[in-house]
């Protein structure tokens, strides 16, 4: 190819591209696409509800089976995956310091003394993201007190709140935290890595 | 919102934001669907694949990596899958070979182009890049018609820098082949 030759062909190229700038896609084509937008928001919105739903029953059961302990052993009832907030929760895009388990001393001293120690350092080897609204906003921005509760999840509900996700660990699950007012709902959701 | 990033808007749009949607695709269309249409020579293939990668996106917008770059290179390059799996279904355009583009002797005038009409010319070139080998297609597409950036269409390509300047070159000499094989027939 020539000099001459492949200037030519750059300008008929460049020529080709001003008259084809135009193109469009049809413009029914919009609308297609976002009805699929819209069903796709909607199955996705299911799918969270749906999360939420598992995590609140988790967390009942979890709650329920900690005070049946708690009562049959005549002690104050423990929280046992659940951290008292003490703080209020601002905004759900911050990542919240995690607040230290204020437990009041048990008397296994011997098994509960080293839980502190190891449960701090598998902190400082923790990930989180922010947090999440759950059951939106409005309902966050209402909480004066909560807990945390430690949950594991399949990893498939890191989708469902928008989060991206390994395929390839799809079968894996996923710990996050749970961030319950005291009237028991879920109200944001953090996941640990 | 018609001013924010695209990055910005596909993060609304993957949190439910249907506004963010359609300026993203409003901003979007028109090169995925002229990409289409400038690889496949066909208007209903274009649609199809305009249609399927912003379902693609839809469903999978949150995985798209801002630092592997821009969001229209990573948009085109699902693009470029689905034309891919188009041709390969539809068969409709059978690839020629690079010895079907060139003639051993030289050419006999000095500038035979000259003497095809620029409209005609612009037509022959239209029709002959649906026919060129896919890998000198798609560089040709990206950089010559969609003005795309050398690095940017490396992305969109999954290749190196070096290999598009190359492909492009080739597929350059091979329009100009193409062209001077139809002036003549014409003379």
């Amino acid at each position: 190819m020539t000099d001459r030759e492949s200037e030519k062909v750059g300008s008929l190229l460049r020529e080709l591209a001003s008259g084809m700038a135009a193109e469009q896609a049809p413009v029914e084509l919009e609308g297609r696409l976002l009805a699929a937008f819209k069903r796709h928001r909607a199955a996705r919105f299911r799918r969270r509800a749906a999360t939420a739903g598992l995590i609140a029953a988790s967390i009942a059961i979890l709650v329920f089976s900690a005070r049946l302990v708690g009562d049959r052993d005549a002690a104050p009832a423990p929280r046992a995956a659940s951290a008292p907030v003490s703080e209020p929760v601002n905004a759900p895009a911050v990542a919240a310091p995690e607040t230290a388990p204020k437990r009041r001393p048990k008397p296994r001293m011997a098994r509960t003394a080293r839980r502190p120690r190891a449960a701090a350092r598998q902190r400082d080897l923790e990930v989180a993201t922010g947090f999440i609204p759950v059951a939106g906003e409005d309902m966050l921005g209402s909480l004066d007190r909560g807990y945390l509760v430690r949950v594991e999840l399949p990893r498939t509900a890191l989708r469902s709140f928008g989060l991206p996700m390994n395929e390839d660990r799809a079968a894996e699950r996923v710990m996050a935290d749970v961030l319950m007012g005291e009237d028991g709902l879920a109200r944001a959701i953090r996941f640990i890595q | 919102m018609n001013d924010s990033a695209d990055e910005e808007l596909l993060g609304q749009m993957v949190s439910g934001s249907e506004a963010a949607f359609v300026v993203l695709y409003r901003r979007c269309q028109g090169p995925t669907y002229r990409f289409a249409l400038q690889m496949t020579g066909s208007r209903e293939i274009a649609e199809e694949v305009t249609q399927e990668v912003f379902v693609t996106l839809i469903h999978s917008g949150g995985r798209y990596d801002p630092s592997r770059g821009p969001f229209l290179s990573w948009l085109l390059g699902i693009a470029r899958n689905h034309v891919l799996r188009c041709l390969e279904r539809e068969r409709r355009y059978v690839g020629v070979e690079e010895g079907d583009f060139e003639r051993d002797d030289p050419p006999e005038a000095e500038d035979p182009l000259a003497e095809l009409s620029r409209e005609e010319a612009c037509r022959n070139l239209r029709e002959a890049i649906p026919l060129l080998p896919i890998r000198y297609r798609e560089a040709i597409v990206l950089c010559d018609l969609q003005e795309m950036s050398y690095e940017d269409a490396a992305r969109t390509l999954d290749c190196a820098v070096g290999t598009v300047r190359s492909r492009l070159h080739r597929g350059r000499a091979l329009l100009a082949a193409k062209l001077r094989g139809r002036e003549r027939c014409l003379s």
